[in-house]
C-alpha cells in the first residue's frame, strides 16, 4: 500500500457503468456467455472493445448517447483469454472463488431456497458463465440494434455461447414492493458529479483500482509483465515499473436476480396491522411497511418525517438524502436500527465508536454504488406477471470489504448494531419466525413471524476491466 | 470475582499431528455434547479455545489450549480433569512428555498441565468480574423480560401506560411469576466503570511522573525505534508461512469466533526490548487501569491474552470476539490500532509503522494480509454464552442490575431503551 495524492479519473478508460447510471434508458438486457473458443472471442473482442460506452463527460442531457453498452468478466473467462495466472493469482480470493463458491455463500446467506444449488445462472449446477454484456437502450428496437449489430453477439463465429439471458424494463422508480429506490447512492471524488445534499463524497478507490481509497492508500492492482504487452496498451504500474497496470481503472461488479414475493409482503403486512376485529388496516400496514425499510414508500426517509408520508419531500433529491440518524433519532423512535436503510447505511449512528463523525467515517469504507434494475417476469398463457424483483447490480473495489461486509456484517447480522436476534426485515433469508424490533417509547414493540421476501435466483462476480485493458485482452496470446 | 486465563503450550509428537487433527476437529465438531472433554459441565469456564500451530516449518509443531474462567487455576484444572479425563488424555498422548499410561492420575496430569502452561504477558476481559453464572442470569433475566413484555403487548395490556408503570410491572414479574430471579452481585459491572475513571487518573499521574524523570532514556529509546522503522523498510522482506486454509471455514462459523496468531518478534534487542514493554503497558492499562470493557473502543472482544514462545522470539494472541473475522480486524484498523502497533510494530512482516503509532493496523489491506498470514487453526472452540456478545452482556447487566433500582424517569426509559 503507498499513500498517494488523489489522482485524476480518466474518463475515457473508465467504463460508462462506474460514474453513470443510464437513468435515460429505462430497457436493458444483461447477456451472459461461455467462451466456447478463445481465440475467435479475442477476435470479437478486438472488434467491440472501441464501442463499449467509457465515462467520458458529456455537458447536456441531449448529448447523451441512447445507448450503452458496457463488458465484465468472470475469473474463468479471463483465463480462457489468456490472462496469465500471476495475474489472476492477484485478484481477489473472493472474485477467484466466485459468489457461488460455499465459503462466499455463507458469507452472503445464499442458504436455502437462495443457495447456488437451485440458481438459475452463475451456480454449480448451471453453465458456466465468463462474460457478461450489459446493454441499456431507450426501447428494446435500440437494444436489439445492440446486441446484433454493433457487438454482433448472436453470431456463432464470435467464439461465445449464451448461457443466460435477462431483461429489464424499467417503469417509473419504485422497486417491486413499491418504494422509491436508489435514493442514497455515493458521489465519487473526483468524478464531477453534482453533490446532493447529505451525499457522502466517497474516495475513487472505493470503486475504481489504483486509486486512492477512504484509508489514503492505493491497493495494489493485478498487473502483467510488460512483455505481454508489446504494443504498451496498458499503463506502466507505478509501483512495479516492470509491469502494466492491468486493474487500474477497472472495478468489480456484483450482480444478483433476486426475487421479491411482493404478494407475501403484502400479505404478512395486512396480517400483522389487522384491527382487532379482523379487518384491515392500510394506515398501519403502510406505517410497517416504512418501519420496515427506513422511508416511507414515496422516499420520505422516516428519521425527517415519522408521522405522515410525504411525496414531495421523497421524490425531492435535493430533501430526501439529507439526514443522520445521530442527532434526532440515535435510539431508533422514528428510522428503527434494524430497517433495511439504517443496516444498509449506518450513516453517523453506529453502535461503536458513538462519535458520529467518527461513525461516518467507517461507514463510509463500506459503500457500495447501486445500478440495480427492475424485472418483471410475464407468463406468455396468461400475460400475469409470474416473478418480479431486482437485478442488482453494484460496483466496488473491493467486494469483501463493501458488497459482502454490508451483506453478512450488517443486513445479515442478526447482533448489528447491538440488537439480539434479528436479520434485516426485507432482504433477509428469515426462515418464518424471524422477529424485528421496532423501538417506541417507552418500551419497544416487537414483530415477530417475518418470513423470507426475497430470493436470489442466480448471481456472480465480474471484473469491470478498463477499456485500455479491454484492448489488452483481445490482443493476448 | 476475578477472571483468570491459562495457556497451555505442548508439542506435538509429528507422527500424531494427523491423528491429533483429526482428534480436536470431532470435537470442534460438537464442542457441546463430545464425550471428550465436557466444557459445558465446567461451571466456571467462560471461553476455551484449542489451536494447532504447525503451519510455519520453521518451528515444531504446538498445541495451544487456551481457558478463560473464574477463579484460580488451580481450582480450574481440577475441574477439566475431572470433566474432561478422556479428552485430555486422548489430545495430550500425542504430546510430548505426557505422563505414561500407567502413571497417569489426576494428580501427574494436573502436574503436565500445569508444567506446560506459559503465563499471559497481557490479558484483557471484557466484562471485568462477572462470573459466568452472573452473566448467564443477566441473560435468563432479560430474556424472561421480553417474553412477559411480549405476552403483555398481545393482551394489549402495556398500551398507554408510562415508564414507571411498565417497570413496575416487570418488576412484579420477576419477583412473583418468573422462574428467574436477578441475582445483582455486591460489585456490578457498572462500578468497575468508576474504578476505571480512579485508575485512570492514577495512571496519568504516575505516567507524567515517570515520563518526566525517564525522559531524556525515552527520547533516545523512541529515536532508535525509528531509526529500525527507517532502515527495516530498505530490507528484503522475510517470506511468511503458509496459510492454513481451514482459518478460512473457521473465522465466523457462529456469533462468537476464535482468532489466533503467532507473529515472529523482529530479531533486534531494542526491538525484543520494545515489545515487551509495549506488551507490559498495554496489559497494565487493560488489566488494572481501564476497567470498563471495551478494548481502546473495540466492544466485540470478550477475552484477549498474549503470551510469549519460544522465549519471546514469537509473540502469540488468543480472543474470543463477535462477528465476522473481518468485521473484527476491520474494527482494529478504525479504531484500536493504535493499542497494537506499540508491541506488533516490533514483528516481522507486520505493515509499516512511523514511531510505533501509526499506521501498522491502520493499513486496512496490510493489515488484514498480515493477520490472514498469521492467523492459526482453532478446531475446538467453546463458550458458555455462544450467542451474546459483548454489547447484549453489557446491555443485560444493565438492565438487570439497574431496572428495579432505577429512581428517575429517565433512568427507567433508559433501560427500558436496552430491550
Amino acid at each position: 500500500m503507498i499513500a498517494a495524492p488523489a489522482d485524476r479519473l480518466d474518463f475515457h478508460d473508465i467504463q460508462g457503468l462506474v460514474l453513470n447510471g443510464y437513468g435515460h434508458l429505462d430497457h436493458s438486457r444483461f447477456l451472459f456467455f461461455k467462451i466456447v473458443d478463445a481465440r475467435a472471442a479475442k477476435r470479437w473482442l478486438t472488434v467491440i472493445a472501441s464501442q463499449v460506452s467509457s465515462a467520458k463527460r458529456r455537458r447536456r442531457e441531449d448529448e447523451l448517447p441512447g445507448s450503452q453498452t458496457n463488458i465484465a468478466f468472470t475469473r474463468s473467462g479471463m483465463e480462457k483469454l489468456g490472462v496469465p495466472p500471476d495475474t489472476i493469482a492477484a485478484f481477489p480470493r473472493e472474485f477467484q472463488m466466485g459468489m457461488a463458491a460455499p465459503e462466499r455463500s455463507r458469507k452472503l446467506g445464499d442458504l436455502g431456497p437462495s443457495s447456488p444449488e437451485v440458481w438459475q445462472f452463475g451456480g454449480p449446477n448451471t453453465p458456466t458463465i465468463d462474460l457478461l454484456i450489459m446493454l441499456y437502450g431507450r426501447d428494446e428496437a435500440v437494444l436489439d440494434q445492440s446486441a446484433n449489430r454493433e457487438f454482433d453477439v448472436s453470431r456463432a463465429s464470435n467464439g461465445l455461447e449464451e448461457v443466460f439471458r435477462q431483461t429489464s424494463i424499467r417503469h417509473g422508480s419504485n422497486e417491486p414492493f413499491g418504494f422509491r429506490d436508489g435514493i442514497s447512492q455515493p458521489a465519487i471524488e473526483g468524478a464531477g458529479q453534482k453533490i446532493l445534499p447529505g451525499q457522502s463524497i466517497i474516495k475513487a478507490g472505493e470503486f475504481l483500482l489504483g486509486y486512492v481509497d477512504e484509508y489514503g492508500e492505493v491497493v495494489p492492482v493485478p498487473n502483467v509483465s510488460r512483455e505481454l504487452d508489446p504494443d504498451r496498451i496498458l499503463a506502466v504500474d507505478s509501483s512495479q515499473p516492470t509491469r502494466g497496470s492491468f486493474g487500474h481503472d477497472g472495478s468489480f461488479v456484483v450482480f444478483r436476480k433476486l426475487a421479491q414475493d411482493v404478494v407475501g409482503f403484502r400479505s404478512f403486512l395486512d396480517r400483522a396491522t389487522r384491527n382487532a376485529d379482523g379487518t384491515n388496516n392500510p394506515a398501519r400496514a403502510k406505517l410497517l411497511s416504512a418501519k420496515m425499510i427506513g422511508r416511507w414508500p414515496s422516499g420520505t426517509p422516516l428519521t425527517l418525517n415519522s408521522e405522515n408520508d410525504d411525496p414531495e419531500l421523497g421524490r425531492n433529491k435535493y430533501r430526501n438524502n439529507d439526514f443522520g440518524f445521530a442527532a434526532t433519532d440515535h435510539d431508533g423512535f422514528a428510522c428503527p436500527v434494524g430497517s433495511h436503510i439504517r443496516r444498509a447505511n449506518p450513516r453517523d449512528a453506529l453502535a461503536f465508536p458513538a462519535e458520529p463523525k467518527r461513525s461516518l467515517t467507517i461507514a463510509n469504507r463500506h459503500r457500495i454504488i447501486r445500478r440495480g434494475r427492475p424485472y418483471h417476469e410475464v407468463s406468455a398463457a396468461t400475460g400475469e406477471v409470474v416473478e418480479q424483483g431486482l437485478l442488482f447490480v453494484a460496483i466496488n473495489a473491493t467486494l469483501h470489504r463493501q458488497f459482502e461486509f454490508i451483506q453478512q456484517s450488517w443486513l445479515n447480522n442478526t447482533k448489528f448494531n447491538g440488537l439480539y436476534d434479528e436479520r434485516d426485515p426485507l432482504s433477509s433469508a428469515n426462515p418464518g419466525d424471524g422477529m424485528m424490533t421496532i423501538q417506541a417509547k417507552p418500551v419497544r414493540e416487537r414483530l415477530h413471524g417475518l418470513p423470507r421476501f426475497v430470493t436470489v435466483r442466480g448471481g456472480a462476480y465480474f471484473f469491470l476491466p478498463a477499456i485500455r485493458a479491454l484492448k489488452f485482452l483481445a490482443q493476448t496470446r | 470475582m476475578a477472571q483468570s486465563t491459562i495457556t497451555i503450550v505442548t508439542r506435538v509428537n509429528p507422527n500424531h499431528l494427523d491423528a491429533l487433527d483429526r482428534l480436536l476437529s470431532g470435537i470442534g465438531h460438537d464442542v457441546e455434547k463430545n464425550e471428550y472433554v465436557r466444557f459445558a459441565e465446567i461451571a466456571s469456564l467462560h471461553m476455551a479455545g484449542i489451536v494447532i500451530a504447525a503451519q510455519d516449518p520453521r518451528f515444531p509443531p504446538i498445541l495451544i489450549f487456551e481457558s478463560n474462567f473464574d477463579g484460580t487455576a488451580d481450582e480450574y484444572l481440577h475441574a477439566l480433569v475431572g470433566h474432561g479425563r478422556g479428552g485430555i488424555d486422548a489430545i495430550y498422548s500425542k504430546c510430548e512428555g505426557y505422563p505414561a499410561e500407567s502413571a497417569r492420575t489426576d494428580a501427574t496430569i494436573i502436574a503436565y498441565l500445569r508444567e506446560h502452561s506459559l503465563p499471559a504477558a497481557a490479558f484483557f476481559v471484557g466484562l471485568p468480574g462477572q462470573t459466568v453464572a452472573s452473566i448467564r442470569n443477566a441473560i435468563a433475566v432479560r430474556e424472561e423480560i421480553n417474553c412477559f413484555l411480549d405476552a403483555e403487548s398481545a393482551k394489549n395490556s402495556i398500551r398507554g401506560l408510562s415508564a414507571f408503570a411498565i417497570r413496575d410491572l416487570i418488576v412484579a414479574h420477576l419477583e412473583r411469576d418468573s422462574p428467574v430471579r436477578p441475582e445483582i452481585p455486591p460489585i456490578t459491572f457498572s462500578s468497575y466503570r468508576r474504578i476505571a475513571q480512579r485508575n485512570t487518573i492514577v495512571a496519568w499521574l504516575v505516567g507524567l511522573l515517570v515520563g518526566v524523570i525517564l525522559s531524556p532514556l525515552l527520547v533516545i529509546w523512541i529515536l532508535a525505534v525509528r531509526y529500525l522503522e527507517v532502515r527495516e523498510q530498505k530490507e528484503k522482506r522475510q517470506p511468511d508461512p503458509p496459510v492454513d486454509e481451514r482459518t478460512y471455514a473457521m473465522e465466523d462459523l457462529f456469533i462468537q469466533n476464535h482468532l489466533a496468531t503467532i507473529g515472529i518478534v523482529k530479531d533486534n534487542p531494542i526491538r525484543r526490548f520494545t515489545i515487551r514493554t509495549a506488551v507490559a503497558a498495554v496489559g497494565i492499562m487493560f488489566q488494572r487501569i481501564l476497567l470498563r470493557g471495551g478494548f481502546g473502543g473495540v466492544f466485540t472482544l470478550h477475552f484477549a491474552h498474549v503470551v510469549w514462545l519460544d522465549e519471546g522470539r514469537r509473540i502469540l494472541l488468543l480472543t474470543g470476539y463477535d462477528g465476522s473475522a473481518l468485521e473484527y480486524i476491520g474494527n482494529f484498523t478504525d479504531t484500536a490500532g493504535f493499542y497494537l502497533n506499540g508491541a506488533y510494530g516490533n514483528v516481522r512482516n507486520y505493515p509499516p509503522c512511523k514511531w510505533l503509532i501509526g499506521p501498522g493496523a491502520a493499513s486496512a489491506n496490510g493489515f488484514a494480509n498480515w493477520s490472514r498470514q498469521h492467523m492459526q487453526y482453532t478446531p475446538v472452540f467453546y463458550s458458555a454464552y455462544p450467542n451474546e456478545t459483548v454489547l447484549n452482556l453489557m446491555n443485560d447487566l444493565d438492565i438487570r442490575d439497574h431496572l428495579a433500582a432505577a429512581k428517575s424517569e429517565h433512568e427507567v426509559e433508559r433501560i427500558l431503551k436496552l430491550l
